[in-house]
């Protein structure tokens, strides 16, 4: 697991002395210098993959930038000798070469990724005679919609496009963020990648602590709990089984995935460079929709950005919803376009995640769910307007609080079990099969002993703690305030890790879970 | 369009929210993704006011003035 191996620490420590010995100007090139050793180091073969893609776009969003310059220029000179007109026909002229560029190198580099990552399964969805075992380069879903993101920025015209290659590449192959994002954006990113930080200790120690909390939450939960979390086969599933199951999953998953978010944004901190935040308490959600603004953010927002927005404004769907609502009104089928725009984007969400059904279907059960709600929200309105006063007690919070989390965990037996029918069996038997004595007998035959439910709770009562706690702003800013402070944290986190981490003999770190994505 | 017929088209989706005073609307999460495109196909179909994928950014519409600010121009260009 490359976050936590003693080679990763090694490069990050040596590139810190190289970064702050270096002069400001220098240092983004010590960061990129690190990004193709941690990429080398992850494994060589991978390394032409992500230059295709380095080059393509930074080629691509130049020659964007030109035209652009061109047109402005263009436009300027001969605002006054052509005719509105003859402007507008010559403005179009240079969006059709810019979209045919751009297009050009989507199709390169999401041909790269849909061949390495899909042909595989679709030679075996359509039983082909033969099998590809690509190799499937570190992070690629992640940097290929970062790159593509920047693209449609920079053809938007909401940034002009970086001219320094180096800088472009740095954006592109940021190091901690190969693994598993944060998805950043360059007109973020870019203001403290660049720039070369001021050696600041007490930052240094900020990002310490970012990096032993995500460690402890990867090695105190999230690996101990892979123990606990096998799948439950047999004659049929049991309900109480499957609940428990889908619990230390979430319980897992979130451990998982914000200790490696923490670990990279530490990272980052380290060197001054500022990732953008991926989660906001995600399990503290009263609706779905609410979830996905607060859980794999910079994913949800990329969607949102760059498919679901663009889709629901293009010229078709809002022709299609207003010949929709002259005929039957502000009901349902009005809204059909933006269903199918909804529909269209979970599923491209869930094919984003792999190659599979399941990620198919799982993206497809969110888009279903969002929209039942939204179809619903009038029957909500009737009751809160039967039960004034209700919505905003303590006990209905906490109920929605719930019913989301329980949501979730329903959509996401997609992840836990292997295939549709297998999901089924597991949901039909919450209602059909319970069976809530089997608990009893089948936890003292798990592997897993007294000591480890301690641990696992009391770190989770941890992390709920600190959620609670820290609220809207960063625990960090509120409580850890003073360098003592933050130090001693720094340094408790550590050896908390060291004391209850599941590593050593017996214990292997797992790669993280989004890492395969 | 006026300031007014915007402030009905936001009430009808809000009608809890201030939105005369409220500079957090994106921000604060009190306006949703799929109440911003209702917004755009709204203001598309009765004002034909037609907002691009790239006026969709939490600056416009954080407020009504900024919305309202870029509506107008919109209407200019």
């Amino acid at each position: 697991m490359i976050f936590l191996s003693s080679g990763f620490l090694l490069l990050v420590g040596a590139l810190l002395i190289i970064y702050y010995v270096l002069p400001k100007r220098f240092r983004y090139l010590t960061l990129l210098a690190g990004s193709v050793v941690f990429y080398a180091l992850a494994g060589k073969r991978y390394l032409p993959f992500l230059g295709v893609t380095i080059v393509s776009v930074y080629a691509t969003a130049r020659l964007l930038g030109r035209s652009q310059d061109r047109q402005k220029q263009y436009v300027t000179e001969h605002k006054k000798d052509l005719s509105k007109e003859a402007l507008a026909a010559y403005k179009k002229g240079e969006g059709k070469k810019r979209t045919a560029m751009f297009l050009a190198c989507l199709l390169i580099n999401l041909g790269l990724l849909g061949a390495l990552k899909y042909t595989g399964f679709l030679l075996s969805a359509l039983r082909a005679p033969w099998e590809v075992h690509w190799v499937l380069p570190l992070g690629i879903s992640f940097y290929t919609f970062q790159s593509i993101g920047y693209l449609i920025d920079v053809k938007r015209g909401k940034y002009p496009p970086e001219r320094n290659f180096l800088k472009y590449a740095l954006f592109a192959s940021f190091f901690p963020q190969m693994i598993q994002g944060p998805i950043s954006r360059c007109d973020m990113l870019s203001k403290t990648l660049y720039e070369g930080a001021d050696f600041d200790l007490d930052r240094i120690g900020r990002g310490l602590v970012r990096i032993a909390w995500g460690a402890a939450k990867k090695l105190i939960v999230a690996d101990r709990l892979i123990r606990f979390a096998l799948p439950v086969f047999g004659s049929g599933y049991t309900g109480s089984l499957v609940l428990l199951q889908m619990v230390l999953y979430a319980m897992r998953l979130y451990a998982d995935f914000t200790g490696g978010i923490d670990m990279a944004l530490g990272v980052g901190e380290l060197f001054g460079v500022i990732l953008p935040e991926n989660f906001d308490r995600p399990y503290l959600s009263k609706s779905i929709e609410e979830y996905w603004t607060r859980w794999h953010m910079t994913m949800g927002s990329w969607f949102r950005d760059y498919v679901f927005y663009p889709l629901n404004v293009s010229k078709p769907f809002l022709k299609w919803t207003k010949a929709l609502r002259t005929r039957f009104g502000n009901g349902f089928l009005s809204r059909l376009p933006l269903y199918t725009a909804t529909l269209v984007t979970w599923l491209a969400t869930g094919v984003w995640h792999g190659a599979g059904w399941n990620y198919a279907l799982w993206g497809l059960t969110n888009g279903v769910v969002i929209i039942l709600s939204l179809t619903l929200k009038p029957l909500y309105e009737r009751f809160h307007r039967r039960f004034p006063g209700l919505k905003a007690t303590r006990g209905y919070g906490a109920f929605e609080i719930v019913r989301t989390f329980l949501l979730m965990c329903l959509i996401r037996l997609w992840d836990i079990y292997p295939t549709p029918w297998h999901v089924w069996s597991a949901f039909s038997s919450l209602f059909v099969n319970f069976r809530s004595g089997v608990l009893g007998s089948i936890l003292p035959e798990l592997s897993v002993g007294t000591g480890d439910w301690i641990v696992v709770l009391a770190m989770t009562a941890l992390m709920l703690f600190v959620s609670l706690k820290k609220g809207e702003g960063s625990f960090r800013t509120k409580y850890l305030n003073t360098s003592v402070r933050l130090w001693t944290a720094a340094a408790l986190l550590l050896i908390l890790t060291l004391l209850l981490g599941a590593y050593g003999p017996g214990y292997t770190a797992s790669d993280f879970i989004y890492g395969q994505f | 369009m006026t300031f007014q017929q915007l402030l009905i088209l936001l009430r009808d989706l809000h009608p809890d929210i201030d939105f005369t005073a409220e500079e957090g609307l994106i921000d604060r999460k009190i306006l949703t993704s799929f109440d911003v495109v209702s917004i755009v196909a709204e203001l598309s179909e009765t004002y034909d006011v037609e907002l691009r994928a790239v006026d969709i950014v939490p600056e416009n519409f954080n407020s009504a003035w900024a919305l309202f600010a870029l509506i107008e121009r919109i209407e200019n260009e």
